[in-house]
C-alpha cells in the first residue's frame, strides 16, 4: 500500500491555533495537572486528559476526516506535557495503527 | 438522546483558534441559540414516556430556496408533529398580512411560510395504505416574557403549554396503540 505522504494540515496553513482549549468556556489555558488529569485555568474545569483528547481530535476528524498522525503529530496537536505512558493511553484508546505502520496513526476511537 | 450536530462542533471547535467572518459569527450564535433552545425542549421531553415516538431533531429543509428549520419532529402512529422554536420576548402581534411584529411594529416571523412548510412536509410524508397521518406545525415561544396581543392564531405554542402538549401526545399515542392492538386472551 502506498502512504499518503504527509503535507502539512490545510488547518495550519489556515494558521488555527492548535492546542486544548476548555469545553467549558472555550479558553486555551488548559494545563495538566497530575498524571493523567487537566485542569482549565480559567474557569477550573476538570477533566481526564484522555477524554479531552478523544474530543479534540473527533471535531479535528470532522474538519479532516481520515487524516493520518504521527506521534509528533499528536504530541504538536496536545500541546500538553505528560508523560510518555500518558501519551501511549491516548495513543492505545484513540488510534489504530496505520497498516504494519509502527509509529503512523489514524483516529479510530 | 439529542446529538449536537455536527457543524456546531466544528464551530465551537473553531472558535479562538481562526477569525470568523461576521456571518460566521451570527450563524454560530445562531446554532448556539437553538442548541440552548433544543436543549431545554430535551427536559421538557424527558419527562413524557417516548417509547411509542420517534422524535427527530435539528431538521434543515429547503423551502421557496429559504433554510427553514424544524427543531424537532416527532412522529407517533397517528401523527406527525413539527415543532419550530423560537425564543421571541416581551408583547408581539400579528398583523394583517400574516406576519408577526414586535411592539416597535418590526417582522419577526412570516406565518404565511407556515403554510409552504407545512405544504412540503405533506408532500414528504406520504405513508402507505389508506389512512394518511395528520400533519401538525407548532411554533414553539421558549420564553415565558413571550405575549400575543390580539388577534390568536392555533399555530403557536406557548412554553407553559408545553408540557401539557406533550404530556396529550403521550397520552393520544398510548390510548391509540391499544386500540389497534387489543390484547389477545
Amino acid at each position: 500500500m502506498m502512504l499518503r505522504a504527509r503535507v502539512p494540515l490545510p488547518i495550519i496553513t489556515r494558521n488555527i491555533r492548535r492546542g486544548i482549549k476548555c469545553r467549558r468556556c472555550h479558553a486555551f489555558g488548559w494545563q495538566t495537572i497530575g498524571g493523567s488529569i487537566g485542569k482549565c485555568s480559567s474557569c477550573g474545569q476538570v477533566e481526564s486528559v484522555q477524554m479531552v483528547a478523544r474530543d479534540y481530535f473527533s471535531k479535528l476528524d470532522l474538519l479532516y476526516p481520515d487524516d493520518i498522525y504521527k506521534r509528533r503529530d499528536i504530541m504538536d496537536h496536545l500541546n500538553l506535557s505528560i508523560s510518555e505512558y500518558t501519551l501511549q493511553k491516548v495513543i492505545r484508546s484513540n488510534f489504530k495503527r496505520l497498516g504494519h505502520h509502527k509509529r503512523i496513526y489514524f483516529f479510530s476511537p | 438522546m439529542r446529538n449536537k450536530p455536527d457543524r456546531l462542533k466544528v464551530y465551537e471547535f473553531l472558535y479562538d483558534r481562526l477569525p470568523f467572518s461576521e456571518n460566521e459569527v451570527v450563524e454560530y450564535e445562531a446554532m448556539q441559540r437553538m442548541e440552548r433552545l433544543e436543549g431545554q425542549f430535551e427536559q421538557y421531553l424527558m419527562k413524557i414516556k417516548t417509547s411509542n415516538m420517534l422524535i427527530h431533531w435539528h431538521a434543515e429543509v429547503l423551502v421557496d430556496k429559504r433554510l427553514e428549520i424544524v427543531n424537532v419532529l416527532i412522529v407517533t402512529d397517528y401523527c406527525y408533529y413539527l415543532f419550530v422554536l423560537h425564543d421571541q420576548e416581551g408583547e408581539h402581534y400579528i398583523n394583517p398580512f400574516n406576519i408577526l411584529c414586535n411592539m416597535s411594529h418590526e417582522a419577526v416571523l412570516d406565518l404565511n411560510r407556515s403554510r409552504r412548510l407545512f405544504d412540503m412536509f405533506r408532500e414528504q410524508l406520504i405513508d402507505e395504505g389508506k389512512y394518511q397521518r395528520p400533519i401538525i406545525l407548532k411554533y414553539v415561544m421558549m420564553n415565558k416574557a413571550f405575549k400575543l396581543k390580539g388577534k390568536r392564531s392555533d399555530l403557536f405554542l406557548e412554553e407553559e403549554d408545553l408540557p401539557y402538549y406533550l404530556k396529550a401526545i403521550e397520552h393520544s399515542a398510548v390510548i391509540r396503540k391499544k386500540n389497534h392492538h387489543p390484547a389477545s386472551t
